[in-house]
């Protein structure tokens, strides 16, 4: 007999299916690796820089989804498994801050908009209301901010795997 | 064989998807949108992505520029015209209405005459308000409803800190 699935599961599987999500794929921003509930992995695409890969990727966990914020960590696509720090993107000035192989134990993603930094971050809302978690946007909200850090000058590349 | 186009509708968050066949009319871009329950009316133009012309579409022949995976965008606005303040310098043009942050972004960039790092460290926020929208964000998007106009700050982007 199936395990009943869970509301947050049925609500994530539709938001990986509706047009929002979709186009970033066919934009080519990002794209569905892999799906295991309540984890969900997604490459997103980065800017070329030599010798740096041309995607990265996030294993989100989605306990809760939408009205508890995911977590994300960098994850080796090629391995299955986190991704060691010395691959991990990085950058001049922005970028550093948020991609933190020692915060965490490598395990999330230094953003307001990730469950796991935003505790005893109070401060953010007031910070960085733009990079809050926003439960009506999902999953996509964090997408589009690892996206455009991805994306813009100030990322300079990773070692490729 | 399938032809996704997605369509983004000025004043509504949600884009819509539709199926173009190659013999699709624009009324099936405006029914499909209707039955996605959004409003529309003789008023809204249909752009291609960050196109500066609109869409010239006769009779039920899809035109050959939408391509599959295609974003089009239902407008109110012809154009959006840009105000943009940085330090005590302000310019103005005129996008677009799917034109995206980014490009607003590269055109203050170029017309500030931003050095690369500098360039790299500010973002565009909405004038009066907190919101630094994603650099995919289409300018129709940001828009309050009744205007065709939208002010920016080029501000310096902050680490997260904390």
């Amino acid at each position: 007999m199936n395990a009943p699935v869970s509301p947050s599961q049925l609500l994530l599987v539709r938001e990986l299916a509706a047009p929002e999500f979709r186009c970033g794929q066919f934009d080519g921003r990002w794209r569905l690796v892999s799906q295991a509930w309540p984890h969900v992995v997604i490459a997103v695409s980065a800017a070329p820089r030599p010798n740096s890969p041309t995607e990265f990727g996030l294993r989100f966990e989605c306990s809760g989804y939408p009205q508890v914020a995911v977590t994300a960590q960098p994850w080796n696509l090629a391995t299955d498994a986190p991704l060691a720090a010395h691959l991990w993107p990085r950058g001049k000035l922005i970028l550093p801050s948020v991609f933190r192989p020692e915060w965490q134990g490598g395990t999330c993603l230094y953003l307001p908009c990730d469950r796991i930094s935003m505790n005893g971050h109070d401060v953010w809302v007031n910070q960085h209301p733009n990079r809050l978690w926003q439960p009506a946007r999902g999953i996509i909200c964090y997408l589009e901010q690892v996206y455009d850090l991805l994306n813009q000058d100030d990322y300079t590349g990773a070692v490729a795997a | 064989m399938p032809h996704i186009v997605f369509i983004a509708v000025q004043g509504h968050d949600r884009l819509v998807e539709v199926d173009l066949s190659e013999n699709a009319s624009i009324e099936i871009v405006h029914a499909t949108v209707k039955a996605a329950g959004i409003e529309i009316d003789e008023e809204f133009i249909l752009f291609h992505d960050e196109d500066d012309e609109p869409i010239e579409w006769h009779g039920h022949k899809r035109p050959h520029s939408i391509k599959h995976g295609a974003k089009l965008h239902l407008a109110r606005c012809r154009k959006i015209d840009i105000t943009i303040h940085y330090l005590e310098q302000t310019k103005r043009h005129s996008f677009a209405p799917g034109a995206r942050v980014r490009r607003v972004k590269a055109w203050a960039v170029d017309r500030f005459k931003l050095a690369e790092r500098d360039a790299a460290e500010h973002v565009l926020q909405v004038c009066g308000g907190t919101d630094r929208p994603p650099t995919d964000t289409p300018l129709h998007k940001l828009v309050k409803r009744g205007h065709c106009e939208l002010c920016f700050d080029l501000v310096p982007d902050i680490r997260v800190e904390g």
